[in-house]
């Protein structure tokens, strides 16, 4: 076989491996051995017949001799022949052709020599021999000694001359050859007395002969030879013929094989092979599949009619199949791209630019979602309510996927919209809950934890619905696990309540919460992550920023969970407070301008001026400014009047201008008697003139006009707060 | 703040400069106090006025309780910031303004 596949061949090479190429061989091969076979055995068979007629005519031959023959006078002049070698010496007879030692017969060519060879001669004619002769074996010394007549070679032998003699050929002269194999396997053995001998130094010729008696220790026999020459060129003829004619014919018969191979098989093959190269073709150039098989008409009612029609019907299934294919791709891909966008809006919904409130100096602020599948069911969510409240969500809905973002989103709005209308947790979580109840035949629920933090006093209040405990690290502390107040999960029961509580957070404290697919995140063996490891987590990173802090817990999780899924969404959200911006102690910060003065009414005109100046300098529109300068006036007067009443004391104004959105805040701070403006009665702005009354104006227009107010006694200070928008 | 006054018998017209608040007020409480009598009809021009605090709130509220007694009183030339101070007060309801 060759080492290369049949698709990296060159034609040449798929020639010579082809299938009819094979054949060919093979049959040539099994011609050769089946001609051999058929050569030896019929030639082998060929010869012995003709063989076996040469030793039968010539064994005849030797017998008419024998009977024609003078047998006393023959008798008569081999004794006497016979006698001479007898005298001789083994040194003398050493050499049968010399001259020397054919001189010692010299007498005995006398007148009946003569008359017996002549004889012989006459009898050689009649029977159409080859040689007629009379010979003696001499079995001791092996050698066959010539006396009288023609010769082996049909020319004049000396008497007395000798050939040698092998003891194998005077047996078979004497009692017929040995049999041969092929004769003995088809019974015609037949023992002739002869001798054959192919290429001795007479030709091809073969001996028969007759015993003429005996003298000595040598037998005496009247010898015919006849010569095989022809019979051996003509079978060599024979041969050849019949090789070529084998040859031909195996050829022959390989060639109408292959012919028939390559129409019967090679060829429908390569049809077939061809429209299955045509489908491909057609596959990977992006065209329509076209029917190929179809169009391949095979007739052969064999195996390969059958191979053709099974590959008709895979093709059409495979039309079917790629039909269905197609739609089930468009589905998938439409779902896909929907998801995808689901996906993006949903990101898009919660805060995720960071940092989310850059020129808040009071709190740092992280948090992000890992939806375990496109979209999530997590979310947490955070904004500022006002100037001083940062209000933070985080929440899980049951189950995964569409459904739970859907449900997701809705919680998401009704938790922001209804925080706007109170800073209560447990109030929100309350109305989320009953809204939710109203229209939930699914029976989905949310577990929700909730917090606002005051960011002026670090006040933490918080509720919790059904939700992971939170973390809470302190200042110099590490991080530890609250266990809150756990109340129902939101979605189950209409009027459940939602107890609040409050935990005073110090600058630097961290306040961290998660769902449950971070502590619920598994490993390949099965095993959670846990709040244990969580926790350990956060203290390796507590001197971080939330960013930090959650990009570390998030590490950590993955170092855990390696290669195994994901099975739930992963959320987290960490809140960092790092102190008023407003000094609470001595009430004033760094860009803060303050005068101090007495406070009575004649310096209410230097208080406007100073916080004139300082509006001026920032642009502050003439609208607020007047405004403003209403609410100093209103407040300034106020503490004049009662603060320190009847004595007199000093009052403290500060101005400073916050951005985003840009406003003015004012600080008034007296150490007078403790007055809350805000628990004022507001005066009835519906009553007519003679009904009115002239108290209270002050305090409520201050109300009215700005746009927060806020007071604070504190260390035997009233604090009092006011802001204004000046955008 | 400074108070020009235009007397003509009956008809007062006081034209306010300035600032009313509460270190002004009293300047405004004691003119009205001398000139009210006798007056049917009072106008306040407030066209040069910046703004008004509430100590002036209190003036024209005792002004107009006084003159709904004895005639008119009404309130020419309100600014922006002034409006808006009568109208949250509700004094956009009890004052006459033009």
């Amino acid at each position: 076989m060759p080492n290369k596949s049949i698709r990296e061949m060159t034609d040449r090479e798929r020639a010579r491996y082809s299938l009819a190429a094979r054949t060919f061989h093979a049959v040539l091969i099994l011609s050769l051995i089946i001609c051999t076979a058929a050569v030896w055995f019929g030639f082998s068979l060929y010869r012995n017949s003709v063989n076996r007629e040469c030793r039968r005519e010539t064994w005849n031959i030797s017998q008419t001799v024998y009977g024609a023959l003078d047998k006393t006078g023959a008798e008569e002049k081999a004794r006497e022949i016979l006698s001479v070698y007898d005298s001789l010496s083994d040194e003398e007879k050493k050499d049968g052709s010399s001259e020397e030692y054919l001189m010692k017969y010299s007498e005995v060519m006398d007148e009946r020599f003569e008359k017996l060879c002549a004889e012989l001669q006459e009898l050689k004619e009649i029977n159409n021999a080859a040689a007629v002769y009379i010979a003696a074996a001499d079995q001791t010394a092996g050698r066959m000694i010539f006396l009288a007549g023609s010769g082996p070679a049909d020319s004049f032998r000396a008497p007395g001359s000798y050939d040698l003699l092998k003891q194998k050929d005077l047996e078979a002269l004497l009692y017929g050859a040995e049999e041969n194999m092929i004769d003995r396997a088809f019974g015609t053995d037949e023992r002739i007395p002869s001798v054959i001998d192919d290429a001795g130094k007479y030709g091809s010729r073969c001996t028969a002969g007759t015993v003429l008696g005996g003298y000595s220790d040598y037998i005496v026999m009247v010898l015919a030879d006849t010569d095989m020459s022809r019979i051996v060129s003509g079978s060599r003829h024979f041969l050849i013929r019949y090789i070529l004619v084998l040859a031909a014919v195996s050829v022959a018969a390989g060639w109408l094989m292959v012919r028939h191979l390559k129409k019967t098989v090679v060829a429908p093959i390569n049809r077939l092979a061809e429209a299955a190269a045509s489908y491909s073709a057609d596959k990977n150039a992006g065209q329509a599949l076209a029917r190929h098989f179809d169009k391949v008409s095979i007739a052969t009612g064999d195996e390969i009619e059958n191979l053709s029609y099974v590959l008709k019907d895979m093709e059409n299934d495979m039309f079917e199949y790629a039909g269905d294919l197609n739609k089930v791709t468009a589905e998938k891909e439409r779902i896909g791209t929907e998801l995808g966008l689901a996906t993006k809006i949903q990101a898009d919904m919660l805060p995720n630019i960071f940092p989310a409130f850059p020129e808040r100096s009071e709190f740092d602020i992280y948090a992000n979602m890992k939806p375990a599948k496109e979209v999530g069911g997590d979310f947490y969510d955070f904004f500022l309510i006002d100037d001083d409240h940062l209000a933070a969500v985080i929440a899980d809905v049951s189950g995964k996927g569409i459904p739970a973002a859907l449900f997701m989103m809705v919680t998401k709005i009704l938790v922001q919209n209804i925080t706007m209308s109170t800073h209560s947790p447990g109030k929100v979580l309350e109305a989320v809950n009953r809204q939710i109840c109203a229209n939930n035949r699914e029976e989905m629920f949310v577990t929700a934890w909730m917090a606002v933090l005051n960011l002026r006093n670090g006040v933490l209040t918080a509720a919790n619905a059904g939700h992971e405990y939170p973390v809470i690290k302190k200042k110099d502390g590490m991080f530890e696990i609250i266990k809150d107040n756990h109340g129902l999960v939101i979605g189950a029961m209409p009027d459940t309540k939602y107890k609040e509580y409050r935990i005073q957070t110090e600058p630097g404290d961290i306040v961290f919460v998660y769902t449950d697919g971070v502590i619920e995140a598994e490993n390949a063996e099965g095993e959670q992550f846990g709040i244990d490891r969580t926790i350990r987590a956060l203290n390796m990173a507590a001197s971080e920023n939330p960013e930090e802090i959650l990009k570390k817990a998030h590490k950590a999780v993955d170092d855990f969970v390696r290669e195994a899924p994901q099975f739930d969404d992963m959320t987290m959200l960490c809140i960092k407070y790092l102190g008023s911006a407003v000094d609470e102690h001595s009430g004033e910060s760094a860009n803060m301008k303050q005068m101090s003065a007495e406070a009575k009414k004649e310096n209410i005109a230097a208080v406007t001026a100073f916080v004139d100046e300082v509006l001026e300098a920032n642009g502050c529109p003439l609208k607020a400014q007047m405004q403003i300068d209403v609410a100093v006036d209103e407040v300034f007067a106020n503490i004049s009047e009662y603060a320190y009443a009847p004595k007199t004391g000093t009052a403290t104004v500060g101005i400073e201008i916050l951005d985003n959105p840009k406003r003015a805040v004012l600080t008034f701070i007296d150490q007078g008697i403790p007055y809350n403006p805000m628990t004022a009665k507001e005066p009835d702005v519906t009553l007519t003139a003679e009904e009115r009354e002239v108290g209270g104006l002050g305090i409520f227009l201050v109300k009215k006009t700005m746009d927060d107010i806020q007071y604070e006694y504190r260390d035997g200070s009233n604090i009092l707060k006011i802001s204004k928008n000046i955008e | 703040m400074e108070i020009i006054k235009q007397e003509n018998g009956e008809n007062l017209t006081i034209a306010l400069v300035g600032r009313l608040d509460t270190a002004t007020a009293p300047q405004l409480e004691s003119e009205l106090k001398q000139s009210l009598d006798g007056v049917k009809n009072l106008v306040l021009d407030l066209g040069k006025l910046e703004y008004m605090s509430s100590a002036g709130l209190r003036l024209l509220l005792s002004s107009q309780k006084q003159m709904s007694k004895q005639g008119t009183m009404k309130v020419i030339h309100v600014n922006e910031v002034i409006m808006d101070i009568f109208e949250v007060t509700g004094f956009s309801d009890i004052l006459t303004i033009e």
